[in-house]
């Protein structure tokens, strides 16, 4: 038999008729402190677009449908008893991480590439200087500070944001600030945003999204 | 030397299902890019006279690919940047005799979008009176998945 690709956890059953996966029909089946929604499925799709896409939308759909939804790392593919194995005793987790994310979408922040100006030359001034690997390291991470525009972003939308979270710049993405905010507020926090993002041309924001980023790891 | 015709049966002169269709069906581009590219124009009302494109095709990609870049990142972003699960079947053959399977399922991943995070808060609160800031997440965390 094959195992089970999972898209999310959810609090409840997302209704009768979950619609396709990537390939086939999706299912449900209970975990401990929540719902799977799974698909049979022999290998890991492939990391490229029109998997990419298709899973989206599957999360997409689903978040729709639910209170409580943690979309789960792209590519997992277990059997069930792979799930319960890695879920149990952790119940009480789960439920803070549905508590945290229901009836709530996240909106995604960034800075342009380049848009850090001075910061970024000192960095690069401090980066000649002869020092070990570690202390080379340590310094890096030292720097992984907000930009500005991201302060005055936090401090407008706090009003309406129930949680946060600031990821630094990688190699392949640049730096992000993740809010959670209530469905009822999308639209307010849209308005705000269109307002924040014309004032800081640096700055974009997309959304509104499933809790992607507010999903703890969990299988 | 008799030529025999009714051995093989030739090939059909125009194939009921054309390669190009099947790609296009099972492409990674998604079908609203699809349908934006392989739309034809509006001019085209003869079917003669070949139509004339609006735009010239470089053009027109190159704004396809402008609108769809932000939701690109966030594509990836959202789905990609926690890592990549790496499924591998090895077997250590000698001389045709299988004699170790290995089956591997590795997560490929920053250290840091896996592991709680070691650092102080990004965002030092500002002392503000009877104000509450927003609730911080959980620590994304445990020991990974």
């Amino acid at each position: 038999m094959m195992p089970w690709y999972v898209f999310a956890l959810v609090d409840r059953p997302p209704g009768k008729r979950q619609g396709r996966g990537l390939a086939s029909a999706l299912a449900v089946r209970e975990v401990p402190g929540g719902f799977a929604v799974v698909e049979r499925r022999a290998d890991v799709p492939p990391a490229e677009l029109g998997s990419l896409t298709k899973h989206d939308a599957v999360v997409a759909r689903l978040a729709a449908s639910v209170p409580a939804i943690l979309p789960v790392r792209f590519g997992t593919l277990l059997e069930l008893d792979e799930m319960d194995e890695a879920l149990e005793d952790r119940e009480e987790e789960l439920a803070e991480a549905f508590e945290l994310v229901r009836g709530r979408v996240q909106f995604t922040w960034r800075v342009a590439r380049g848009a850090r100006g001075a910061q970024g030359a000192q960095g690069a001034r401090g980066a000649k200087d002869p020092m070990s690997g570690t202390e080379y390291l340590l310094r890096a991470a030292g720097k992984a500070a907000p930009p500005v525009a991201f302060r005055t972003i936090r401090e407008k939308t706090r009003p309406i944001v129930a949680a946060e979270r600031y990821q630094a710049a990688t190699a392949s993405l640049p730096e992000s600030l993740y809010h959670l905010v209530e469905r009822d507020d999308i639209e307010r926090y849209q308005g705000m945003a269109a307002t924040l993002a014309a004032a800081a041309p640096a700055t974009r924001v997309t959304g509104p999204f499933p809790p992607f980023a507010f999903a703890p790891e969990l299988l | 030397m008799k030529r025999r015709t009714g051995a093989r049966p030739l090939p059909p002169k125009r194939a009921a299902h054309s390669t190009l269709t099947a790609r296009t069906r099972h492409t990674t581009v998604g079908h609203g890019l699809l349908d934006k590219v392989a739309k034809p124009p509006a001019q085209a009302r003869t079917p003669a006279r070949p139509p004339k494109p609006s735009r010239p095709p470089g053009r027109r990609v190159a704004r396809i690919v402008d609108d769809e870049e932000s939701s690109l990142l966030d594509l990836i972003d959202n789905l990609l940047a926690k890592g990549v699960v790496l499924n591998a079947d090895l077997i250590l053959a000698l001389a045709n005799v299988d004699l170790v399977y290995v089956r591997l399922s590795a997560l490929l991943c920053a250290a840091d979008r896996v592991l709680p995070a070691r650092t102080a808060d990004p965002f030092p609160p500002k002392p503000r009176s009877g104000e509450d800031g927003p609730v911080p997440p959980k620590p994304r965390g445990g020991e990974g998945g």
